[in-house]
């Protein structure tokens, strides 16, 4: 502790205290206007990135829709009554085309 | 300019560091003044080590070097932008910022400000073993280069080849730069956003270029840099790390197209080339000051004396190479290998100290019957399996 208070009590030789507080004010007024210019990057940038996120959320339960309709789609192609009609429609057709000869 | 004597404040800023600083100081105290007016002063960044304050003060005190305790620490770019204003305000015409861990050349400051007078150039940046992408490479620096008259020696050898000319670099080092006061009023100080310290200098550097002026480096004045004590001290780097990441990020998101333009230097060939004739004019001055010992071998000898240079070549001679050794330093130069001793003696303007035959061959009959009282055979089993 004696050692540490004869660190703060050294004596300078150059005189900087005048400097040095000038620039220290001019930090603090720098370091203060960075934080509002970083807070309103910070907010806006929020902003958009709200929107962004309620896009791709609308994006991804659209996506989900179509997923479900494809698959019910599917499962009616695979179904042994859409099978039966294409090939009942494919006869058909054969009919109609030997009819017009 | 106001005088023709230019006045330079070289400001070292400290961080603890008691095993190193007294070192710097008395280097800084010894600085030659000749042609320029130097003032020497110590920032100490409110230094935590117990005592340390008080017993720095009065190494400055002792050597008539200026000491100023900050009230609180600063962190570097804070402590440096102390030192950039301090010459502003004081009216200096330059202000040289430099590390505490560092061993000056006695004419480092006027090498400095001949390289800041020329054309365009806004910052000079000595040469070093430890500066960054410039390095002069070195096997081991604290022991071979960490002296005063080792340090003043390989400057004056690289003022001899290099004299005051500048090389255009991507950004400086600040463990010994040189700025005009003139510059800083125009570019201002470092941004305190870099926190405790690294890449405020990349940063600076970036916008005087922006500004219009030059980024040198003065490859004719060689400063020893221990590197990184005061940060490691500080646990600002950790033992593995040369930087701050959050701090190159920084410097990634400012200057998008910093980093392929070092690389574009790097590859440009520009610094190899200079540190290439770097090594040569040390190891010729080296070897026609202090002359030069043959090795003949196969390897180079374990023990030398690290005051000459150490020639090594193979026993047989069909290495067309002789590699040579001095304080760290290496570089190897092609021979005609029988020709080896008129080559050399050309090269250092001297005929060796001695030729040491560590190992048998062709080259080593033909050498000891070239230097019959100079000839040591010292080997017994051969060095090469």
């Amino acid at each position: 502790m004696a050692d540490q208070a004869a660190s703060d009590e050294v004596t300078n030789t150059f005189d900087l205290d005048g400097v040095s507080l000038v620039q220290a004010l001019r930090d603090v007024e720098v370091a203060n206007a960075r934080v509002i210019d970083l807070t309103k990057r910070l907010t806006s940038m929020n902003k958009e990135l709200v929107k962004a996120t309620t896009a791709l959320q609308k994006a991804q339960l659209r996506n989900r829709q179509l997923d479900a309709r494809i698959k019910e789609l599917e499962k009616i192609e695979g179904s042994r009554a859409f099978r039966s009609a294409r090939v009942a429609g494919r006869l058909a057709s054969g009919v109609r085309s030997r009819l017009a000869k | 300019m106001t005088s023709s004597r230019p006045k330079v404040l070289l400001a070292i800023t400290a961080y603890n560091g008691e095993a190193f600083i007294e070192r710097t100081l008395d280097s800084a105290a010894r600085i030659d003044t000749s042609e320029v007016d130097v003032d020497v002063v110590v920032l100490d960044d409110a230094s935590p080590a117990p005592g340390f304050s008080a017993r720095l003060a009065a190494m400055c005190e002792a050597r008539g070097i200026g000491y100023y305790r900050t009230p609180r620490n600063l962190g570097i770019p804070r402590n440096v932008s102390l030192g950039l204003l301090a010459g502003v305000e004081k009216g200096y015409d330059y202000v040289i910022i430099s590390n505490s861990d560092v061993i000056y050349p006695a004419h480092v400051v006027s090498q400095l400000v001949r390289a800041g007078q020329a054309k365009g150039v806004g910052s000079v940046t000595a040469w070093s073993n430890n500066v960054s992408m410039y390095s002069l490479e070195n096997d081991d620096p604290d022991r071979y280069l960490a002296d005063q008259e080792v340090v003043d020696s390989i400057s004056a050898a690289l003022a001899d080849q290099y004299g005051d000319a500048v090389m255009d670099i991507p950004a400086g080092i600040s463990f010994c730069v040189l700025i005009s006061t003139d510059v800083i009023r125009d570019v201002g100080v470092m941004d305190p956003v870099f926190g405790r310290g690294y890449c405020e200098e990349t940063d600076w550097s970036l916008r005087s270029l922006a500004a219009g002026y030059r980024i040198a480096l003065a490859p004719g004045v060689f400063v020893y840099h221990a590197g990184r004590g005061s940060n490691l001290d500080a646990g600002l780097v950790s033992g593995e790390h040369t930087s701050v990441p959050e701090n190159e990020r920084i410097i990634d998101l400012r200057y998008p197209t910093f980093r392929s333009q070092v690389r574009a230097f790097a590859s440009s060939g520009i610094l190899d080339e200079a540190q290439l004739y770097a090594i040569d004019a040390i190891m010729r001055a080296a070897g026609r000051e202090s002359g030069y010992v043959l090795d003949v071998g196969w390897l180079p000898p374990t023990e030398t004396q690290d005051d000459v240079v150490h020639c090594t070549v193979a026993a047989n001679g069909l290495e067309e190479t002789v590699e040579l050794r001095y304080r760290g330093f290496v570089r190897t130069m092609e021979v005609d290998a029988f020709g080896i001793g008129e080559a050399l003696e050309e090269y250092f303007g001297r005929a060796p100290e001695a030729v040491n035959l560590h190992d048998r061959g062709k080259l080593s009959s033909t050498l000891g019957e070239r230097y019959p009282a100079l000839t040591v055979r010292t080997g017994n089993y051969p060095a090469r399996v």
